[in-house]
């Protein structure tokens, strides 16, 4: 059964994810790039992406002047313009990537027959970074409250922050292997999906848009070559 | 003599290659902006060197097929796509190659030399795909991504002699655990 949701297509966002940046580093020196930067703008506004472009602004203005201030110490003011560019590609780029809700990129991998140890592989990764920031952040707490220094001594430090860690990842990964097996689950067999990711009206009218546009701008820059 | 075969992972494999994985992203999380706002090649495998060898080493001696250290670059891979399409490529054939020839030299993993050069190899690898995806997506020409070869050779040995230290102090960690039967 299809769910109505406003997301794009898991599988299309990530494709045109991949383009919008691509595309992106290749048009940083065209003298139009701001044009291409704000016809993307447009037209995720237009598909409300709003919410997620105004999370993604400190991180393009800081990592942006970051970039250019650090270029600017080797390169002219235009490589550190072309660095702020790439920036700014990578955050278009991240738009789209950031909207792809993880869950719904494996079930849409399953339907397209994707092996299913990439599936679960890829989940538990996006998963469990999350996690294990918060365990590591225990562990030094822990160093922490027990009075050892990385600075005064690092070799102690280090074994007793990765010992705890890697116990902590085995006995994760067994938990979480046991919990997968005695629900059925094997990396050979087929499994049933709980939601199917459908091709709605909506992707496809985005995904028109957003190949016009990206039709132009490659014509654009062909033209100029 | 120990020959050389591919063994089927079970769900346990793949579950403990995945956090393996995770833990990977975040132990050299904090050089990702190293790598980003480099501009010549070397520096990115410099610094990730050391990080991905010591957490891919405790993989590698926890699951001892070939292959594995593939599916630690593939779960990688696939993540960084999502936030930079090029790093996906980069740490496909930068664990392909140096699994490859870890597995040559060695056949399995169950000598820990394989495990030391695999893993202690692998920023090293990525070297090459890093040069041409520049040269494809950025037009930089060789000469221009090396830069100086004199500061371009010293971070590539520092990447090779990282990545090995890395795995070794990873083995170390590994020891210490099959010593207390945890692993």
């Amino acid at each position: 059964m299809c769910k109505r949701t406003r997301d794009i297509h898991p599988i299309l966002s990530l494709i045109f994810s991949l383009l919008l940046f691509v595309m992106g580093l290749l048009f940083v020196k065209e003298t139009w790039f701001w044009m291409y930067a704000i016809t993307f703008s447009v037209l995720f506004l237009l598909f409300r992406y709003e919410k997620l472009m105004l999370k993604l602004i400190p991180f393009v203005l800081v990592f942006g002047l970051v970039m250019g201030s650090l270029t600017l110490i080797n390169g002219s003011m235009q490589d550190a313009l072309y660095a702020i560019y790439r920036v700014l590609a990578l955050g278009l780029a991240g738009v789209l990537s950031m909207s792809i809700r993880p869950i719904r990129l494996v079930r849409s991998l399953n339907q397209l027959r994707v092996p299913r140890w990439i599936s679960l592989g890829l989940l538990i990764v996006i998963r469990f970074i999350q996690i294990f920031r918060e365990e590591i952040r225990r562990i030094r707490q822990a160093i922490a409250l027990r009075g050892i220094r990385f600075a005064s001594t690092p070799a102690l430090w280090s074994r007793a922050f990765f010992i705890p860690l890697t116990v902590r990842m085995l006995s994760i990964s067994e938990g979480l292997a046991t919990s997968l097996e005695t629900r059925g689950f094997s990396t050979d067999s087929e499994g049933s999906s709980f939601e199917v990711i459908c091709f709605k009206g909506r992707d496809l009218a985005f995904s028109i848009l957003f190949l016009t546009c990206l039709t132009v701008y490659v014509y654009l820059f062909l033209r100029g070559r | 003599m120990k020959s050389f075969r591919f063994q089927a992972f079970t769900v346990k494999d793949i579950v403990f290659l995945a956090v393996i994985t995770a833990v990977t992203l975040l132990a050299s999380g904090p050089f990702a902006p190293i790598v980003m706002t480099a501009s010549k090649i070397g520096p990115q495998a410099f610094a990730m060197a050391l990080p991905f060898a010591l957490v891919t080493s405790i993989g590698l001696r926890k699951v001892k097929k070939s292959g594995s250290l593939l599916i630690i670059g593939i779960f990688s891979g696939l993540v960084l796509l999502l936030m930079a399409p090029v790093m996906f490529f980069n740490q496909f054939t930068g664990s392909l190659f140096s699994e490859s020839l870890a597995l040559l030299l060695f056949k399995n993993y169950e000598n820990r030399k394989t495990v030391l050069m695999s893993s202690g190899l692998f920023a090293f690898f990525t070297l090459p795909s890093t040069a041409v995806v520049n040269i494809l997506a950025k037009g930089k020409s060789i000469s221009e991504q090396i830069g100086n070869p004199v500061t371009f050779a010293l971070f590539t040995l520092g990447a090779i002699a990282l990545g090995l230290i890395g795995a070794m102090i990873g083995n170390k960690i590994a020891d210490e655990l099959q010593k207390a039967g945890k692993m």
